[in-house]
């Protein structure tokens, strides 16, 4: 891919506000709209851009394949271990076993936060490693 | 008006995955068949009340969440399937060499299991 | 722990399990994977072996997810016909999987999408809910695609795209019906459908638009899910298919997953008390039967022959079913009897075919060579063989019997069935070429020296699969009084009243299955001879374009809403 130098420029500037706005997505998404499927593909397509802009050799310097495939099976087991930790305090699987807070305020909604994060993680890496795969030129 | 877009959106889509040749134009009108569905199901929740489905103080009158919410879990389901749609195509395009459909039929003709 | 907490579990477990498929793969540690998988189908078993007496005692086990109760959330419900189906999709896999460990040249994700492939079949049985299943269904499609493109051959490669834009297809008339159920009922979920406007009494109380509207939803519903169902016309991505498949993945595919899907067919039509569809498939299964063993004799590849056979034997599945809409819930013991028969024989032929084509290497039936596979294997096949053919003492023979004897008044139908079956007898013997001995030096059969050996595991599989078929047909009260009709009547269905099978080996029923076997043998005989095998070649070379593929599913939504009468 040809290089340009304000897309280069342009991108690597706007790259770290876009993944806070993934992250802002993802936790206020249980307040307003977003959540953490939306929130997570924001977070990749900000990796996405970088690919699209410097190529994905270059991005998979910054963004390993390997730290990225480790975050998925991470977030994957998160999740697993708290669908499965409401069976085992006594709730229900998949059941909203953490504290509910005051409504309108972050930490509240019980799990529904942390499950948030973990599905913004697991999407985010996902489409990474889909979008690796597919651009690579070889 | 809202369902006669949609229903012609829908009617694009089927078209488009009938009737093009190339392996990727379908690929998109699949696509397209999501989204359309996904209007759909929006639509047609957005119907019965009036305000966006977040409970804040004060808000009283919400529409229907559950399309929502479902179309949400078809959303990320469209895309992975896009994802390996988009995979399997590139494959094929590295083994044959083309991704016309028609091309496509033409050399598989003879071959067998 | 209560047991219907466990039920969860049937679910979690293959995922947790493929979660450590994946760590597996990040580690490149090849083994974890394998023992993993092989921990969790056995686990899977024990699990459902230990529901059974719970399961006799309360008739059927519910579980709500998140502890949200019926028209919130989501129910697991497990009932003689979902545990009945899992035991089946659980020993099938377990063969399976044996199978691939003694192919050993499958990787860590391999068993990843293997594991995918079982949660998702277990959660399609065991979901309430219509978008849950939904959910499901796409999770089986995925890894299917996945699966049969594994090998990374070109046949394999289109035959899995073809089979992604069908399924996709089908699959969004699925999500229209979903719109049309949630726009008249307010709920997504199966078991509460038919209370929601009195539908038990009869849908007399409803307004016609409604009820037009659920019999549309009825009908998109079905040809949504029965896509994967493989009956005629929606049977077009199957031979690809799972003829370019790996081998255990065949005959899981073949033996499981096209089982499943009807079930869900069952369950749909049954909540929306849709007899009008349900009749329809008292035509389109014998034709089904018929259509496909035509084109499976025309076929040369032999795996192409037994995917075809696949879906011939759907509809037999589907003729049963659509008996039981005149005869009751009698038909529906047929027609359950021979879902586990055919499960049970087609994985076993599917494998030991496979298992033909791994040691000789060749899976073509026009060439004729010396085939290096050793001559037992000849023995699991004529095990499968028979089976399929309806010949005793194999399960085919009992539920082949009691398939026939629900048409007994009707010819044409019947006709039709005895057709398919001297069919089928013909194909397999057309099949067993590919074991055939002969004097000519094999054509380029690779090198001479290292020939595969068959691996104990493919030995055991195999075994374990010819064993179940041999009980089926020895033992056949034994299984229908005790596994197939408490499994229909504990479904809502109603309890089988009267004598649903007579006695099942009578001279009469013997001496039919002779007939059409020996008719089989001459219909052999006569596409041999060059009449006959110019007008095989020519029927071989039918194939039909994507596009052609494509338009009859939007013209089998078509023909169900209009046959069914809803539009």
């Amino acid at each position: 891919m040809k290089e340009s130098k304000i897309v280069d420029l342009v991108s690597r500037k706007l790259v770290p506000y876009i993944l806070l706005f993934g992250l802002y997505l993802i936790s206020y998404g249980h307040l307003s709209p977003g959540g953490g499927f939306q929130g997570g593909t924001v977070l990749s397509s900000a990796i996405l851009l970088l690919c699209l802009s410097r190529g994905v050799e270059a991005t998979s310097r910054l963004f390993t394949s390997r730290a990225v495939n480790a975050l998925e099976i991470a977030a994957f087991t998160l999740f697993l271990a708290m669908a499965a930790a409401g069976m085992a305090v006594g709730v229900s699987f998949l059941g909203n076993f953490l504290p509910l807070g005051r409504i309108g305020e972050v930490p509240s909604a019980g799990f529904i936060l942390f499950l948030n994060m973990v599905i913004g993680l697991e999407v985010g890496t996902g489409i990474t490693l889909i979008c690796f795969s597919l651009l690579r030129e070889t | 008006m809202a369902g006669a877009i949609i229903l012609l959106l829908v009617l694009v889509a089927v078209a488009g995955l009938i009737l093009t040749d190339n392996l990727i134009k379908k690929v998109v009108s699949l696509s397209i068949l999501n989204s359309a569905l996904v209007i759909l199901f929006v639509w047609a929740g957005s119907l019965s009340g009036s305000e966006a489905p977040i409970l804040l103080p004060g808000v009283l009158d919400i529409v229907d969440p559950l399309p929502q919410a479902v179309m949400l879990t078809a959303i990320v389901i469209g895309i992975c399937l896009t994802a390996v749609a988009l995979a399997i195509v590139l494959r094929i395009h590295k083994c044959y060499g083309t991704v016309s459909r028609r091309r496509l039929e033409e050399l598989t003709k003879n071959d067998d299991g | 722990m209560t047991m219907a907490e466990t039920l969860p579990l049937l679910i979690l477990l293959p995922f947790t399990a493929s979660l450590l498929c994946l760590l597996a793969r990040f580690l490149n540690r090849f083994l974890l994977a394998q023992i993993v998988t092989a921990v969790s189908v056995a686990a899977s078993l024990l699990i459902l072996g230990l529901l059974l007496p719970v399961l006799r005692d309360q008739g059927m086990l519910t579980y709500s997810i998140g502890g949200w109760p019926e028209p919130l959330g989501i129910t697991l419900y497990l009932d003689g016909l979902a545990w009945t189906a899992s035991v089946m999709g659980a020993v099938l896999s377990l063969c399976a999987l044996l199978f691939a460990f003694g192919e050993g040249s499958y990787r860590s994700d391999f068993y990843f999408f293997f594991l995918m492939l079982l949660a998702g079949m277990e959660g399609v049985i065991l979901t309430g809910d219509l978008f849950n299943m939904f959910v499901f269904i796409e999770i089986v499609s995925i890894s299917s695609y996945i699966l049969i493109a594994y090998s990374l051959t070109r046949n394999s490669l289109w035959a899995s795209l073809r089979y992604l834009l069908l399924s996709s297809l089908g699959i969004a008339f699925f999500l229209l019906g979903l719109f049309l159920v949630y726009r008249s009922t307010g709920t997504l979920s199966l078991h509460l459908i038919p209370g929601s406007f009195g539908l038990g009494e009869g849908a007399a109380n409803l307004p016609v638009s409604v009820s037009r509207s659920l019999g549309l939803a009825a009908a998109m519903l079905t040809v949504g899910v029965g896509l994967k169902a493989a009956f005629v016309p929606l049977h077009t991505w199957l031979p690809a298919a799972h003829a370019a498949a790996p081998h255990p993945v065949s005959a899981l595919l073949s033996g499981v997953m096209i089982k499943i899907s009807f079930l869900a067919v069952w369950r749909i039509l049954t909540a929306f008390g849709s007899i009008e569809v349900q009749s329809l498939f008292r035509f389109l299964g014998p034709f089904t039967a018929l259509f496909a063993v035509v084109l499976a004799l025309s076929q040369t590849d032999s795996k192409r022959l037994l995917a075809y056979h696949s879906v011939s034997q759907m509809g037999l599945i589907a003729a049963a079913y659509g008996a039981a809409s005149r005869a009751g819930s009698g038909a529906l013991v047929a027609s359950l009897a021979h879902i586990l028969s055919h499960s049970m024989f087609k994985s076993l032929l599917f494998l030991s075919v496979g298992a033909v084509i791994h040691v000789s290497g060749e899976r073509d039936l026009e060439k004729r060579g010396r085939s290096s596979s050793p001559p037992w294997l000849l023995i699991f096949f004529l095990a499968g063989a028979f089976s399929i053919s309806g010949l005793p003492p194999f399960n085919g023979f009992v539920s082949k019997t009691l398939i026939s004897s629900l048409f007994k008044t009707e010819p044409v139908l019947a006709t039709a069935l005895r057709l398919t079956a001297v069919g089928t007898a013909a194909s397999m013997i057309k099949l067993s070429g590919i074991f055939r001995w002969s004097g000519k030096r094999s054509i380029s059969l690779g090198s001479e020296g290292e020939k595969p050996r068959l691996s104990p595991f493919c030995i055991a599989s195999l075994s374990v699969l010819a064993l179940l078929c041999l009980a089926g047909g020895v033992l056949p009260r034994l299984v229908l009084e005790n596994l197939i009709v408490p499994a229909v009547g504990s479904s809502k269905f109603g309890t089988p009243t009267g004598s649903l099978y007579g006695s099942i080996y009578t001279a009469r029923h013997l001496a039919e299955s002779l007939a059409y076997a020996a008719l089989g043998g001459m219909l052999y005989l006569f596409i041999r001879s060059p009449f006959g095998s110019r007008w095989l070649r020519r029927l071989g070379r039918l194939r039909l374009s994507l596009d052609g593929a494509l338009l009859l599913v939007v013209a089998a939504v078509v023909m169900f809403a209009v046959l069914g009468g809803y539009l």
